[in-house]
């Protein structure tokens, strides 16, 4: 029984999270720019359900539009590091034994860098903004598909049966999409989970520093970082979008376990 | 062994020139003029002023001469002067680099010191209550924000029970246990995230390990299983656990520049976000080399670790 | 036949079952085996007849999800069945010994091979820290490596394949055990290394006065070696004999098969020869029924062969699961 009720419950909070971020502007229950100076730093009232923040803004609303920012970045981010690795891996597996050398030594270096100070530096100097934050990340984390791509291309093609269609003439792009392209996606899904809880710890910490999306945009990283200097007022507000951004991250990391165990048992992290 | 430490030695010194060019290349080849970066935010910088500052700081010069004149400074200990404040890069970067060793030293103690038992219990116990417990809280640690343990560290501690500051910074040498009180929540907040990469790996590598048949022969001969899993398998499984601290020392680094923020920890990630907002580019390189440097001798004190808890290591790459 | 001494082992109905998500496995089926001190008795099956898992249930080293019970089980005048895991502790190493099959992963690939070897006494309280090193360096010489004192302080990857092997049959026998489980101990050696590895076994056995469990597939091992032998099939015994009456004499249809497969049981000194000659192969343990499991590969199967075939004395020692010799 509790096999199973970590993913499920992981599976039903991320589907409200991203339900109420898709229809933020239907199920919102107020405006998340709204100011109220009257009622700044409020705990929880039948007015505002999870309370306010500095402004006054109502945490409740700013939380679902908050979380429509936090996953667009990471989910685009995701799919913009798997477009550039993915190919880029498939490539360099079927490049000359020189290329592949020195294209991966290169790709270690960068999957070695610490992310965070090189997304500080790009951010600093090219400005926050949805645009240049999804551009960072995606760009920090299509090494780490280069390199599964590049492994799983490599082994798949040194397989028997693709061995024998070779030398029965299929050409590269044949095997490619028959062979390589269908058996590495489980093993692409599960590394495209753990990116993704990367990717959204990424975004929330470059937000808390004030890198990311500017205000008045809500995204939860943003809202910690502002509501942080006002825990000796009222610890309340900045505990909220702590809690759901841990839930998320956590949701996310125990449903890539789950589906490493499901389709790759074999490969343990 | 030596011979080993020297070939480590070697490349960690190729890495570090290699990120240092790196370095000077992305401030110097992002679009974007630091000059004109740094005055376009006083409103009508006038093109005269922009030209003079240019040539004050060197930036009218071939980009090659500027590089060699940065690595020769680099290499004397002259990392230029602030922009802002005027003051030597390279003594500020002296000053603030021990106290972000200081966070990353005190969250990989607590990151080991729980997150080794932590993973023990949960490869030991798996699917019992214990090690299912031990899971959780592994994965818990992994996927909580370094700002969000911080900030419940500080709800706890400092709110609540009020025993420990919620940020700041006091030297050392002026008060040794105020220093100690306030390096405690930074340290433990980068630990609690790093805490959960360990457990994790330890609880995988010694899954793996316990079915060894040398366990079983410890068992064989008269070790109770617990006792074979701490003396036999343990040692074994922790030699690729050390491995993978030593690739993701880059988290550690990372969440010094969330910690710093957090608590007002003056140390060298701060300087390099305060830098970053300010423009301040002589600084943002200072700051970027050191943390690199930082970066490439903790991988060298994990090989090092590594070449000492297996003997296989030593041999192979000697 | 040696001398046969006291008996240090008896199990009866030993069943060891393991859960697992396709239902409940039984490895080992209703085995009775009796030990005497100074005898070699080996235990023969191909791959999957449980003949490892036998030896590891001796040893009381199954762990969850296997499952192992036995009607009776006396070991060196203890009850088994009823003994306190921190009691069996106590015997293992000192009393019952286990050698493995591959030698390079049976050591502990970061430790000292001295230390892994002085390590049984220490754990038993047998020695001092010194006199454990200095006996286990002595040892190391008595099983035949050079320069004992020196290679005592190499580690597993140092040593050659029969170096290893020595390595863990002197930690088998520094506690001086009274029963030695051998499970293959020679597979994975070179054909001419394996001479000299059992020859050191026997040896050792002898001099301790201890009995020998010797698990083979090897009939050419088991000619030259056994004294008594247990034949078995998919987790049950199939026939046990003395090895000349065995040889002479073979009851049951599977016994037959095998010794058919070596082409002369005289020149026992050929060795390698697998039990693979007989068409087929093991039966799924999850799916066996009643009856003789053998009957599927048996060319003397007849209509009683559904039904479980009882365990029959041809003579004294001499014992035949089969529906052939019944009614005798």
């Amino acid at each position: 029984m509790h096999v199973t009720a970590g993913p499920w419950a992981a599976a039903v909070y991320l589907t409200v999270v991203v339900i109420l971020a898709v229809f933020a502007d239907i199920l919102s229950p107020r405006d998340p720019l709204a100011i109220d100076p009257n009622n700044i730093l409020a705990s929880p009232s039948a007015e505002n359900l999870l309370g306010t923040d500095e402004l006054g803004r109502d945490l409740l609303a700013r939380i679902i539009h908050g979380g429509r920012v936090s996953l667009e970045v990471a989910v685009s981010a995701i799919v913009l590091a798997s477009a550039i690795g993915i190919p880029l891996g498939i490539g360099i597996a079927f490049s000359g034994r020189r290329v592949e050398t020195f294209a991966m030594r290169v790709i270690d270096v960068f999957v070695s860098l610490p992310e965070i100070f090189v997304a500080i530096v790009i951010l600093g100097f090219a400005g926050g903004g949805l645009t240049t934050l999804i551009g960072t990340i995606g760009i920090l984390f299509f090494p780490q598909f280069a390199r599964v791509a590049y492994g799983m291309a490599r082994s798949i093609r040194a397989r028997e049966h693709v061995l024998c269609a070779v030398s029965l003439g299929a050409g590269t792009a044949w095997i490619i999409r028959k062979e390589i392209l269908p058996n590495m996606m489980s093993v692409i899904a599960v590394q495209a989970s753990f990116t993704l809880s990367f990717a959204m710890l990424m975004e929330a910490g470059l937000s808390f520093l004030g890198l990311g999306v500017p205000p008045p945009t809500p995204s939860w990283g943003q809202m910690i970082g502002g509501l942080k200097n006002y825990i000796f007022i009222n610890a309340w507000p900045v505990v909220v979008p702590s809690v759901v951004l841990f839930a998320a991250v956590l949701s996310v990391n125990v449903l890539g376990d789950w589906l490493q165990d499901r389709l790759n048992p074999e490969l343990r992290r | 062994m030596l011979g080993y430490l020297g070939r480590r030695f070697a490349a960690a010194a190729i890495t570090l020139a290699l990120a240092c060019a790196a370095v000077f290349a992305s401030i110097h080849l992002l679009p974007g003029d630091p000059v004109a970066m740094l005055l376009g935010e006083q409103a009508g910088a006038d093109p005269e002023v922009v030209q003079k500052m240019r040539g004050q700081l060197g930036l009218d010069r071939p980009l090659i001469e500027q590089f060699i004149s940065w690595i020769g400074g680099l290499a004397t200990g002259d990392l230029g002067r602030s922009l802002r404040t005027g003051e030597p890069v390279f003594a500020d970067v002296m000053v603030r680099l021990p106290r972000s060793l200081e966070l990353i030293g005190g969250g990989l103690s607590i990151a080991m010191l729980l997150g080794i038992p932590l993973g023990v219990v949960a490869a030991r116990g798996r699917g019992r209550v214990a090690g299912t417990a031990a899971s959780v809280a592994a994965i818990a640690g992994f996927s909580a924000p370094v700002f969000v343990s911080g900030i419940i560290l500080v709800i706890v501690f400092s709110l609540w029970l009020d025993i420990l500051p919620s940020s700041g910074f006091v030297e050392f040498a002026e008060d040794p246990t105020m220093h100690l009180a306030c390096l405690a929540l930074p340290a433990t907040a980068i630990g609690i995230n790093f805490m959960g990469v360990v457990a994790r790996m330890t609880r995988a590598s010694l899954s793996d390990t316990m079915t060894k048949e040398y366990v079983r022969l410890a068992r064989a001969k008269g070790l109770s299983r617990d006792a074979a899993i701490l003396k036999h398998a343990l040692p074994n499984a922790l030699v690729p656990v050390i491995a993978v601290i030593g690739i993701r020392a880059g988290n550690l680094l990372g969440g010094t520049v969330i910690v710093e923020a957090l608590f007002d920890w003056p140390g060298l990630s701060s300087m390099l976000v305060s830098a970053v907002f300010a423009r301040d580019y002589p600084v943002i390189q200072g700051a970027l080399v050191a943390i690199f440097a930082v970066f490439v001798l903790i991988g060298l004190a994990i090989d090092t670790c590594q070449g000492i808890v297996d003997p296989r290591t030593r041999e192979s790459a000697a | 036949m040696r001398n046969a001494g006291d008996v240090v082992l008896s199990a009866r109905r030993l069943v060891t079952t393991f859960d697992t998500p396709s239902g409940r496995l039984r490895a080992v089926d209703g085995l009775d085996l009796h030990l005497r001190l100074g005898e070699v008795v080996c235990l023969v099956g191909e791959s999957g007849s449980g003949k490892s898992v036998t030896g590891l249930s001796l040893m009381g080293l199954i762990d969850p999800p296997g499952h192992v019970t036995c009607d009776e089980f006396w070991f060196d005048g203890h009850d088994l069945t009823t003994l306190p895991e921190s009691e069996m502790e106590r015997l293992r190493g000192r009393r019952i010994a286990m050698i493995f099959q591959e030698p390079l992963s049976a050591l502990n690939p970061s430790r000292r091979v001295g230390d892994q070897i002085a390590e049984v006494l220490r754990i038993h309280g047998l020695a001092s820290r010194a006199e454990a090193t200095r006996r286990a360096v002595e040892l190391l010489g008595r099983v035949g490596i050079d320069d004992a004192q020196l290679r005592a302080r190499s580690y597993p990857h140092q040593l050659s394949g029969g170096q290893r092997q020595r390595v863990t049959i002197a930690i088998a026998c520094i506690g001086s055990p009274r029963l030695i489980i051998a499970d293959e101990p020679t597979t994975a050696l070179d054909v001419t290394v394996q001479t000299q590895i059992l020859d050191l076994l026997t040896e050792m056995q002898t001099s301790l006065g201890s009995a020998l469990l010797f698990i083979t597939h090897d009939l050419g091992i088991v000619a030259e070696l056994a004294d008594r032998v247990v034949v078995l099939y998919a987790g049950q015994v199939v026939e046990e004999a003395a090895v000349e009456d065995l040889y002479r004499t073979p009851g049951h249809p599977y016994t037959v098969g095998l010794l058919a497969s070596v082409p002369d049981v005289d020149a026992p000194r050929k060795r390698g020869v697998a039990l693979a000659a007989i068409p087929g192969t093991v039966p799924n343990l999850l799916e066996v029924g009643t009856g003789c499991r053998f009957r599927e590969r048996c060319d003397r199967a007849h209509d009683r062969c559904g039904a479980e075939p009882p365990m029959i004395t041809l003579s004294e020692g001499h014992r035949v699961r089969c529906w052939l010799y019944a009614g005798r």
